[in-house]
């Protein structure tokens, strides 16, 4: 991975660092629509790939200058900041393309699919 | 994994899941549908940062249960234990 | 499922823990080692819950206690340690647990670990030992930072003095008294096996504490030959969201 995509940016008095999913997918040609994220310890969130495009989702390992400790999701999180922070899925090891979409962990256990807190879509059926 | 020593145990789940169960959750011995553990409920791994409860086996720390209490509707998942068991004597 | 407590007394137990005195007038009774759940409910609806320990025994009075320490970075700690005025009202649901609980019907010898505020439950057992006038030997194992952080420390001399089946013993972790003849650190092999009950006593085991604290005394106490089921475990720790 070319270190110098990384980008820093602040959020809320807080300073991230990461990669864009823009860039981590650059070369990537696919008509998937959808992504599962993919965690250690099984965790699985899914997400619309579009919701991933255009400067709206990047994968993070350092927060305030140090590395992402594991309680913040370290070494590496998604980091999806227009949804709901469930979809910021920690400790990240993956992210599947699917053509369909399919409920994550929480999705599936009562959670709402998309997750857009200005909708208040906390849960299935808000 | 979340950081190690991250967890409580099955005890810290007791009062939301005494809303579903009647008897006390934490004496039961439940088994571990992917390892095969029988343990007290009291010692499972309990993570609930997340949007709901995730309780793991000790041994393995595959998902035991999970608990999501949603605005009007609560949902359980058991499916990682092959059974929980209560004295009822 | 949650009852209405009146706070009737507040004591501090050191500078940083508190212990609250609760009337509950539908308190069905409880047993010691058990928790409430505590509700906290601001104006604009948002709700928080946390878990305190039962420190009181078991008592006609309908009365709970529960001692807090106040965590730094805590949401509901601060106003339960420094806010909270004899007076109000607090929602609780409880009590809860029947696995680390000590009954006074239980005859086997008895084992105490704890660590920092995992003291709590183990005084409420301690303390039904007393009421119920039990003569069952406790032994107990105290791990604190340093002498200021030992929560109901005059109780605990008094209670040690008095009864000699109840034996008390110190582990500081980073500053000792002076004179202490054991150097401030954490919990070891050698300390568990000289200050705890020989295992072939079979006594039962109550550890509480801090998660890591929990499983290195846990541990040790499984390589003293304490068989699994008679160590009992439960781990403290904060329960607000982690962002």
């Amino acid at each position: 991975m070319d270190i110098h995509c990384v980008t820093r940016w602040s959020k809320l008095g807080t300073t991230w660092e990461g990669v864009s999913l823009d860039t981590l997918f650059k070369d990537i040609k696919t008509d998937a629509e959808f992504a599962m994220a993919r965690s250690h310890g099984d965790y699985t969130t899914d997400l619309p790939l579009e919701d991933l495009m255009n400067k709206q989702a990047w994968i993070a390992f350092r927060f305030d200058d140090d590395d992402l400790a594991p309680e913040h999701g370290g070494p590496a999180r998604l980091l999806v900041p227009h949804l709901y922070l469930w979809k910021s899925a920690k400790w990240v090891r993956g992210i599947t393309l699917m053509h369909e979409d399919q409920p994550g962990f929480w999705e599936s256990l009562g959670y709402h699919n998309y997750g857009d807190p200005w909708r208040e879509q906390r849960y299935q059926g808000d | 994994m979340s950081s190690p020593m991250d967890y409580l145990d099955g005890n810290a789940a007791a009062g939301e899941l005494s809303r579903l169960f009647v008897m006390d959750i934490t004496t039961a011995e439940g088994k571990c549908a992917y390892c095969g553990a029988t343990k007290r409920f009291a010692e499972a791994h309990l993570y609930m940062e997340g949007p709901g409860i995730v309780a793991r086996c000790c041994v393995c720390e595959h998902v035991l249960l999970r608990f999501v209490n949603g605005r009007q509707r609560a949902f359980l998942d058991l499916r990682g234990m092959s059974y929980l068991c209560f004295d009822t004597a | 499922m949650w009852r209405v407590g009146t706070v009737v007394a507040l004591h501090d137990e050191t500078s940083s823990a508190r212990t609250i005195t609760l009337e509950v007038p539908d308190w069905p009774g409880h047993v010691a080692g058990q928790h409430v759940d505590v509700r906290l409910t601001a104006s604009d609806g948002y709700s928080a819950v946390r878990s305190y320990s039962i420190a009181s025994a078991p008592n006609p009075e309908k009365r709970v206690e529960i001692t807090v320490e106040r965590l730094p970075d805590g949401e509901v700690s601060p106003y339960l340690t420094q806010e909270l005025a004899v007076g109000d009202r607090l929602e609780l649901r409880g009590p809860i647990g029947g696995w680390f609980v000590w009954r006074t019907e239980q005859t086997e010898a008895i084992q105490l670990i704890a660590g920092g505020s995992g003291m709590v439950p183990l005084m409420a057992m301690i303390r039904s030992r007393a009421a119920s006038g039990s003569t069952v030997p406790f032994r107990l194992l105290y791990s604190v930072r340093e002498p200021g952080a030992i929560l109901f420390r005059d109780e605990l001399e008094k209670r040690s003095n008095q009864d000699r089946a109840v034996m008390l013993a110190y582990a500081y972790t980073r500053v000792a008294p002076k004179d202490w003849p054991r150097p401030p650190g954490r919990i070891d092999a050698a300390l568990i096996a000289e200050a705890t009950w020989p295992s072939k006593l079979g006594p039962t085991c109550y550890v509480c504490g801090p998660t890591p604290f929990v499983e290195i005394a846990a541990g040790f106490l499984s390589a003293c030959g304490n068989r699994s089921d008679k160590i009992k475990t439960e781990r403290f720790g904060p329960t607000g969201a982690k962002k």
